[in-house]
């Protein structure tokens, strides 16, 4: 066969001299072994670096000069799980053990607190409880708690920035969602202050539009 | 296909036809190995009477047989160790490394699902036990293991020659990371495919073709500076 000598970024020698190890020791899958057979058989490089990694496998197979005796290994194994086995036991006697090795009073107070304490959370839980429980089917709409705190603001076109920013501050307002598809948006108030803010906002001439936000209608089953 | 069964001693196993649809490995927690098996990337052929008396070995042990666990250890001792003593060069951390392998084979011998071959998945506890021990111990991982070439002097000429390739080699392995020396043991002397090789070591297949390609190319220059050096 015709021996050819292949450019180093060509697919089929990238792949072959990728896969030589493998083929050398024979675990290439069927597929695999005949392409690179078929590559092998016309590379000059590719039979050099075979003929090299054959060399060295072959050396590595008899390099016999490990101890693989096993003196006493397996004796040392079986301490190793006895040891185990010992210690999951002890450490389940030990527990009983140090139990009964406490005080009488302190195996008495011990369980009496813990039941203190459980009563407690009860106690603390149940008193949360007292407010009126809210329910929605996942089917039905949201039913958001009215939000007094919150109205929507439109400013007139060309309004600048910082124009915005210091009518904002001058209310204490907070931007919380906007600006949506015409241009409003929802401003958060300090408690009880949204009448003050909604007259001084209406006064001013770059505000086109400030009203709070609509109550959310609560579907009724 | 029918379940077989096969004895050991008195306890009798049934074993589960090979070509059997597997689940993924269900490996040790303290092992931690992440990517450990594509099903697909081991053909069934591979697996052969050898794997299926170790998986019959595992239910023994699962159901804590000792002898089984006997028999298990003394069939993969040799190997083991070879494998643990090129990728650590201390023999007493080998000895304790592949106790270490074989107490988590004894305790997790129930999670294994047959993803992958027994061998294979005691090579990968052995792997990540040894990654683990090497961490452990004040020696560098790549600590040189040094070689005595006047060791030779008294033996026969023909032995002298293999001895010293031997050496040879085995002095160019050092110049590897325990990775790549991981990838060339387990290649040239275990015969291990690249796909049961991503197993055992955790990383996709182009991983261990890299660390080869790298491996190969650091040998082959350790070993031309070598004759280089003796000419």
């Amino acid at each position: 066969m015709k021996m050819r000598l292949f450019r180093f970024d060509d697919p089929a020698h990238a792949e072959a001299a990728e896969l030589l190890p493998w083929h050398a020791n024979g675990t290439l899958d069927p597929l695999e072994r005949v392409r690179v057979d078929r590559h092998v058989a016309e590379c000059v490089a590719c039979r050099r670096d075979l003929a090299e990694l054959l060399r060295v496998q072959e050396i590595v197979k008899a390099d016999d000069d490990h101890d693989l005796a096993m003196p006493n290994s397996l004796d040392r194994m079986h301490a190793l799980l006895d040891a185990g086995r010992r210690r999951r036991r002890t450490d389940a006697a030990g527990m009983k053990n140090k139990w009964a090795r406490l005080p009488l009073w302190i195996r008495v107070a011990l369980p009496v607190q813990a039941a203190t304490m459980l009563l407690l959370v009860a106690f603390v839980i149940a008193g949360r409880s007292t407010e009126p429980a809210y329910y929605r089917l996942l089917g039905a709409a949201p039913t958001l708690a009215p939000d007094t705190d919150r109205i929507v603001v439109v400013f007139a076109p060309g309004t600048t920035e910082q124009t915005m920013r210091h009518t904002l501050l001058r209310i204490a307002a907070r931007v919380v969602d906007g600006p949506n598809a015409a241009g409003a948006y929802t401003l958060q108030l300090p408690a009880r202050t949204q009448d003050a803010a909604l007259a001084l906002l209406r006064a001013r001439s770059d505000i086109l539009f400030a009203e709070p936000t609509p109550l959310p209608q609560v579907r009724r089953p | 296909m029918n379940a077989a069964s096969t004895r050991f001693g008195s306890d009798v196993v049934q074993i589960e036809p090979t070509g059997t649809e597997c689940e993924q490995t269900v490996i040790p927690e303290d092992i931690a190995l992440t990517d450990l098996m594509d099903p697909s990337a081991l053909p069934d052929e591979t697996r052969g009477e050898a794997d299926d008396e170790d998986v019959a070995l595992l239910r023994l042990i699962d159901a804590g047989s000792r002898s089984a666990f006997d028999r298990l250890y003394r069939n993969y001792y040799r190997r083991l160790k070879r494998f643990l003593g090129q990728i650590i060069y201390q023999p007493q951390l080998v000895e304790e490394v592949l106790n270490d392998t074989m107490l988590v084979v004894w305790r997790k011998a129930g999670t294994f699902n047959r993803a992958s071959r027994v061998s294979t998945w005691i090579f990968a506890i052995a792997y990540r036990s040894a990654l683990r021990g090497v961490r452990r111990s004040s020696v560098p991982k790549e600590a040189e293991r040094g070689e005595d070439f006047d060791a030779f002097k008294n033996e026969p000429e023909a032995n002298v020659i293999q001895s010293q390739l031997c050496a040879r080699v085995r002095t160019a392995l050092n110049v590897l990371s325990v990775e790549q020396r991981a990838v060339v043991e387990l290649t040239y002397y275990h015969d291990r495919s690249y796909r049961e090789i991503a197993t055992i070591v955790g990383c996709p297949v182009d991983t261990v073709k890299t660390r080869m390609f790298h491996a190969r190319r650091k040998l082959k220059t350790a070993l031309d500076a070598q004759e280089l050096s003796e000419k």
